[in-house]
């Protein structure tokens, strides 16, 4: 008997007219482990709710065929008797703590599941140590990083013992290396304890060889990963390079991983071109950073920071969560001034100009799009940057150059993540700033909003955008920065181009990278230019 | 010191400054000290005992101070202003100010500016400064998971909601000053204009605010659904108790009593409009009062 099934399920959130799953059939069985793939909106959270039983118990709306959960059909059962048998992780770590302290976090499902406290010791001993935790146990939530929070909310899963997890984009508010730490946690929870894995995941990279099978929602397969590539041949940077070459001729399957595009890479010969880069050179200055620190109450986040960043120039800030990369970028508008040191834009001081005047000359998007949006329209919403910096832009044409006419008068919460970031770039964009500054503009968007943000930040740079791209995707990094700066512990630890930096450090080494290292190439595109 | 658990078996709660029911009968004793009388001494004394007590346990007064000012000067302005009633008059504010000639109607201030209207508005203001100092005391001493395990099971699901709201007050000042990070970038001047303005422009910060929030709310709900949350629930911590807990609970409970004892007998009270005369002090209340500082004892050392 699968542990899962779902019998050609339809499903409708209230008031809505266009179904978020339409006739969904699968069976997954014990032990399996499940990848869901999809563009935003095509249900894959809906999907996993099904799962649990908050869709449609929590959710409400309308509601057709069925999901079974160990044989159990989930929308007769509690949701309480569920959650014994699926644990569910979200997105964000932060949203899902009820509790304050580690150790009371991880007894709260326990303790709702009504068992004695000697039990619930017992538990939580066992969950911290799985997952390698042990010294979190009496810290405050809030105090964690990132990844320890969503340690943490796996722990307080795994303590409740379920035989299902159920993982929707656990690693998107995470940086690289505490992203794979994730990754690695759940590989191991399916190989060593048998619990099946329902995993929702962007990074598809070092989880296509490892999956049983792959659910891809916009293209309706479930398959196997290989079964799955032959349809939809995109899903990676590897899968595309390896589907391109075949098309130039080459005759090669399709590797899944790294390690199995080493060795085709071994067997089939191409021949290809070094990449050597051409020095672009520029003159004017148009951000000034000199012996620039920082600190929040007693810990110091910027020490030492020397910068220069020339007119026209597109720089990519690297590092890992906490490096001060946000706190840097700050600087640039006026929203921190610097404790010590100077920060000049266009020559101009940002400690004697206010934020208003600076928002002219840089336009910051930072993380969190939904921080940007509050009018009824997204028309409206680009008039109140127009009238704050006494501007008459023109708001069509923005709209245009960012893929957005059509949703001139939706109301901008309403529209997916991505679309959402490119109402908040427009927000920015209308008061044409010389410089853009963009903090992590692709947490959490589909490979669609993606390439399409791409192809948007390419075109403003040719019209002579200076661009700070602060960013955890190194593959964004690699095709389109000239220059790298690598932080660490507050302090700028490289500062070259982009090709050197990427090609340096190891944990922010494109997979591209990887495969041809030797011959300096770090994006597809230049792989397929440098063939011989 | 030797440690006592009320029932065996079970993790003690993580406590930062002692037992959580201590700080809670404080926490309802300091309140009512502030509620149950007028006299402006009084509520002048249990404001420099929040402070010594935040000094000593380290909690930042100095913010809590500025909030409580913030809320407590609407209560005077309004007083001051708004209400006429009393005998001493300081100032009266004419119906008409004739300028150039011409008489411009004084809107809704006219009339007698009163000192008991003034010393009104001062024992308000006073009296929302304690009210905050107090609380942000409890803020700072308990850990909001202990009002869970205080709470009977009867208040279940409204202690849960209280011990989710105190651990969200953070996370919703960190969403506003993102917001506002947000809206600065785009040019937005909170100082700018009248003040119809000024209000409207916070409006571009409320707005994202409470709909986060709400949308915060809701994915918090869900993760409790999937954990199986429905109000029917076991306890995994106990509460630690020490000598000195009981020693405080004896004191607290004594301030109590005397707190009625003098409300009864009419010696708190103290209303400016009868008669504006100075406030008298009574030894019993202030020492009741001065006792106010009693959870300090031992707990401080609690905490090393």
């Amino acid at each position: 008997m699968p542990i899962i099934e779902f019998r050609d399920v339809w499903y409708w959130y209230p008031n809505r007219e266009k179904p978020a799953l339409g006739g969904i059939n699968l069976k997954v069985e014990k032990g399996e482990f499940i990848l869901i793939i999809g563009s935003s909106g095509s249900g894959k959270s809906t999907l996993c709710r099904c799962i649990n039983g908050l869709v449609p118990n929590f959710t409400g709306g309308r509601f057709k065929g069925k999901v079974l959960v160990d044989g159990a059909e989930t929308l007769k059962e509690s949701t309480n008797r569920i959650a014994k048998k699926v644990g569910m992780v979200f997105q964000d770590p932060e949203n899902q703590f009820v509790m304050s302290t580690v150790e009371s976090e991880i007894a709260f499902g326990l303790e709702n599941q009504c068992l004695p406290r000697d039990v619930i010791k017992d538990r939580i001993d066992e969950a911290l140590s799985e997952i390698q935790i042990e010294s979190l146990r009496h810290r405050k939530v809030n105090e964690l990083s990132s990844g320890e929070k969503q340690k943490v909310v796996m722990a307080s899963i795994l303590a409740i013992h379920p035989d299902i997890l159920v993982l929707d984009e656990p690693t998107s508010q995470l940086d690289p290396i505490a992203a794979d730490d994730i990754i690695n946690l759940v590989k191991n929870l399916n190989e060593n304890f048998n619990i099946t894995i329902v995993l929702v995941e962007h990074r598809l990279e070092s989880l296509l060889s490892y999956v049983d099978k792959v659910l891809d929602l916009d293209n309706n397969i479930f398959d196997t990963p290989r079964e799955v590539i032959k349809k939809n041949p995109s899903v990676t940077k590897i899968t595309a390079l390896f589907n391109n070459l075949r098309k130039k001729g080459h005759s090669t399957e399709i590797p899944l991983s790294l390690n199995e595009a080493k060795r085709v890479i071994d067997r089939i010969s191409i021949n290809l071109k070094n990449k050597t880069d051409t020095v672009l050179i520029h003159d004017n200055v148009a951000i000034d950073v000199q012996d620039l620190h920082y600190s929040y109450s007693d810990s110091e986040v910027l020490s030492r920071i020397n910068l220069k960043v020339y007119e026209n120039e597109f720089v990519a800030i690297i590092g890992r969560n906490g490096s001060g990369k946000t706190t840097l970028i700050k600087h640039f508008n006026g929203l921190l001034k610097p404790k010590y040191g100077n920060v000049r834009i266009f020559r101009k001081d940002t400690s004697s100009v206010n934020i208003a005047d600076l928002a002219k000359e840089v336009g910051i998007l930072l993380q969190n799009p939904d921080d940007y949006l509050f009018s009824d329209t997204v028309q409206e919403e680009l008039e109140f940057t127009s009238k704050n910096l006494g501007l008459s832009s023109d708001i069509n044409d923005i709209l245009k150059s960012l893929d957005l006419e059509e949703y001139k008068y939706s109301y901008p919460r309403d529209l997916s993540i991505g679309q959402k970031q490119r109402v908040a770039m427009a927000s920015i964009l209308v008061g044409n700033p010389k410089i853009l500054v963009l903090d992590e503009p692709t947490r959490g968007i589909d490979n669609k909003s993606r390439d399409m943000l791409i192809d948007i930040l390419k075109n403003l740079h040719r019209k002579g955008k200076t661009i700070v791209l602060v960013t955890h995707d190194v593959d964004i990094v690699a095709q389109l920065a000239e220059r790298v700066l690598f932080m660490r512990d507050g302090k700028i630890i490289e500062d070259n181009p982009t090709r050197d930096v990427l090609l340096k450090y190891n944990e922010f080494k494109p997979q591209i990278a990887e495969l041809f290292s030797n011959n300096n190439l770090i994006t597809v595109d230049e792989v397929l230019d440098s063939l011989q | 010191m030797v440690r006592i658990n009320l029932k065996l078996g079970g993790d003690e709660v993580p406590s930062r400054f002692g037992n959580a029911y201590v700080w809670l009968l404080w926490l309802i004793i300091a309140i009512l000290s502030g509620i149950l009388t007028y006299n402006p001494i009084y509520l002048a004394i249990l404001l420099s005992i929040t402070i010594i007590l935040s000094i000593v346990l380290n909690v930042n007064w100095i913010s809590s101070l500025k909030t409580g000012l913030l809320f407590g000067t609407l209560p005077l302005i309004f007083n001051t202003f708004f209400v006429h009633l009393g005998s001493h008059v300081i100032v009266n504010i004419p119906r008409f100010i004739p300028i150039y000639g011409i008489n411009i109607p004084i809107l809704f201030i006219s009339g007698n500016i009163t000192a008991e209207a003034v010393l009104f508005g001062f024992i308000m203001m006073l009296l929302l400064i304690d009210m905050v100092m107090v609380f942000s005391i409890f803020n700072s001493v308990t850990i909001p998971d202990s009002l869970l395990n205080i709470l009977p099971s009867s208040f279940g699901k409204s202690s849960l909601i209280t011990a989710i709201g105190m651990r969200f007050t953070s996370t919703i000042q960190d969403d506003i000053n993102s917001i506002k990070d947000a809206q600065l970038s785009r040019g937005l001047n909170l100082n700018k204009g009248n003040l119809i303005q000024k209000i409207k422009s916070r409006i571009s910060l409320v707005n994202p605010t409470v709909i986060n929030s709400l949308e915060r709310s809701f994915n918090l709900a869900e993760s409790m659904a999937s954990r199986g949350y429905t109000g029917k629930r076991t306890k995994y911590y106990t509460e630690r108790w020490l000598h000195y807990d009981f020693l405080n609970i004896f004191i607290l409970i004594f301030i109590l009593v005397t707190l009625f004892f003098l409300k009864f007998s009419g010696v708190l009270e103290y209303w400016p409009y009868t008669v504006l005369e100075l406030p008298k002090l009574n030894t019993l209340m202030v020492i009741s009062l001065i006792l106010l500082m009693s959870p300090v004892i031992g707990n401080k050392n609690a905490n090393n």
